[in-house]
């Protein structure tokens, strides 16, 4: 922290005569080019046409490819400042430095380091895994961007909707909507199949949404981080909160004769599962909603499992874990697990 | 010398209680006792409020009023302290304050109180600055390092203003003055006999 006074509040840069941090964005934000002696200041905004790469400029990275169906991918009329190439250039690689008859501004020992990154076929070594970092350090002196200069893009056409379209979650508390906002087909997806489909079609032929009729979600407690383990384990966070429990409508509780701070079990969609918390009895839930804080864990249906700890390893306070009630449904682009959004009932201890 | 005070802007306060955290951790203050808390007021309604409150080192404060053994003082700064030496842990005080400062760590028989324990604005008590027996008694003493309270210092969205009061009076004018709104400076009133005028 000792520079921290000479940055800018408004631009976030040091003055350009400090000997220390000189022309330096605060930070040093990503990305930061080069290796430590290329003295890159960071980038402090990612599109930036305006400044050249080297002073923390920065084209749309041409992420996607040249071309697609005979249309231009990249950049056209359009280049940082005191770019040498006055349009659109894929990322580099040593073959495209060779292809602009820069790679003679490779010193002897990066283009060592490059031979041996990939002996076979060095013309494929690119910025990315150049250990070198000539590549990098060469393309910025030519005014150009390492990653390329490519166009943005509002067709993903590589996941699975290539335009966001709205799908209904997993288990539903409008099966009429499923018709025509249904999620994916079942498919192999990386090493493991998604059965979302299915698990949705089944769950509407069982009647789960009239069996568990409130929609459950779950969030964060804003003095929290992380999932809760390491945070009720600092007594003077654990104070703060000290019960698991989840917020209910008042006209939902009213319904199920439950007081603000009583006991509920809370059952889920799946595997006949329940948990055992207080009722948190608010409007800062709709009708129909619940809500639960995910950080709870070192009880499960009820019963307090403190002893299952390592000695000395339990946390100040203990509850139910919002993830006993959660149920299935994985992302399809990137296989990461789901359970924002489920199904529950609520009934008075 | 500078007039020591707290400005809780409640436009800005997201009842993050990082200012709960840094009190208890700086000072050690006990589980169950709080020198500092947010309340929040329309809990899961619209126009919901967070206020993070302590001792408000009140003006002629009406702690000190009443202490039958007058164990209160206000230091240089404006900051009124007290001595644990003297307190006799009667309970006047919390009758007294508007904004239910004083704490009472050590329960005693038949209902007796411990001694009082409360906001020092960092600032330790009458021993000697800087020294483990002020440390023990009365927790930190930044402001005798030029450091302001750490409740403030640390708060995330600088809701929580601690220092001069004619200069966070300022800050909290300017502030009200480009964004085109302010609930006002909660507590002044009472703890200062003044208001911010916006």
């Amino acid at each position: 922290m000792k520079n921290q006074a000479k940055f800018d509040l408004v631009t976030l840069r040091a003055p350009l005569d400090d000997p220390e941090v000189g022309g330096d964005y605060y930070g040093l934000p990503w990305p930061c080019w080069g290796k430590p002696e290329f003295k890159h200041p960071g980038s402090e905004i990612l599109y930036n046409t305006s400044l050249p790469v080297k002073e923390g400029g920065g084209t749309f990275r041409a992420r996607f490819g040249v071309e697609r169906n005979g249309v231009n991918l990249l950049a056209e009329g359009s280049y940082s400042k005191d770019s040498e190439i006055k349009d659109g250039y894929p990322e580099f690689t040593l073959a495209v430095l060779k292809k602009l008859g820069w790679d003679k501004d490779l010193t002897a020992e990066e283009m060592a380091i490059i031979q041996q990154v990939n002996a076979t076929n060095p013309d494929a070594v690119s910025w990315s895994t150049d250990l070198s970092g000539g590549i990098q350090r060469v393309a910025i002196e030519h005014g150009c961007a390492p990653y390329g200069n490519g166009k943005a893009r509002v067709i993903a056409w590589n996941l699975p909707d290539p335009i966001p379209v709205h799908r209904e979650v997993i288990y539903t508390s409008r099966p009429d909507l499923l018709g025509k906002y249904p999620t994916l087909p079942d498919a192999q997806q990386f090493r493991v199949p998604n059965i979302g489909f299915t698990v949705q079609k089944t769950a509407v032929e069982h009647g789960i949404s009239k069996q568990f009729p409130l929609i459950l979600t779950s969030g964060r407690f804003v003095e929290y981080e992380g999932g809760g383990e390491e945070t009720r384990s600092n007594k003077w966070l654990a104070e703060i909160q000290q019960d698991m429990y989840v917020e209910i409508n008042p006209a939902d509780a009213v319904d199920r004769s439950i007081r603000d701070g009583g006991w509920v079990w809370v059952t889920g969609a799946e595997n006949n599962s329940k948990t055992r918390m207080k009722a948190l009895v608010t409007e800062r839930v709709g009708k129909g909603v619940a809500w639960m804080p995910f950080h709870f864990a070192g009880w499960f249906e009820g019963v307090v499992l403190r002893n299952k700890y390592p000695k000395g390893r339990d946390p100040i306070v203990l509850g139910e874990s919002m993830n006993t009630v959660s149920t299935y449904g994985y992302d399809p682009a990137t296989g990461m697990q789901e359970p924002k959004a489920t199904l529950c009932q609520i009934r008075a201890e | 010398m500078a007039r020591m005070k707290f400005l809780c802007d409640a436009d800005r306060c997201i009842d993050c209680n990082a200012c709960v955290t840094a009190c208890k951790n700086e000072n050690e203050v006990p589980w169950g006792i709080n020198r500092r808390r947010v309340v929040t007021i329309n809990d899961g309604k619209p126009g919901e409020r967070s206020v993070s409150m302590a001792c408000m080192h009140c003006t002629d404060a009406p702690c000190a009023a009443v202490c039958p053994v007058s164990c209160f003082y206000t230091t240089a700064d404006g900051v009124v302290l007290h001595s644990k030496d003297l307190c006799i842990g009667c309970g006047y005080c919390f009758y007294a304050c508007p904004f239910g400062a004083p704490q009472y760590p050590r329960v005693g028989n038949f209902g007796s109180r411990g001694k009082m324990d409360k906001c020092t604005y960092c600032t330790g008590g009458p021993e000697p600055d800087n020294t483990p027996l002020q440390y023990e008694k009365y927790g930190a003493n930044r402001l005798s390092e030029g450091k302001l309270p750490l409740c403030a210092e640390m708060c995330s969205t600088k809701s929580l203003l601690a220092g001069d009061g004619d200069i966070i009076a300022q800050i909290y004018k300017d502030r009200v003055a480009q964004r085109g709104y302010g609930s006002g400076a909660w507590g002044w009133q009472t703890a200062y006999r003044e208001t911010i005028e916006t």
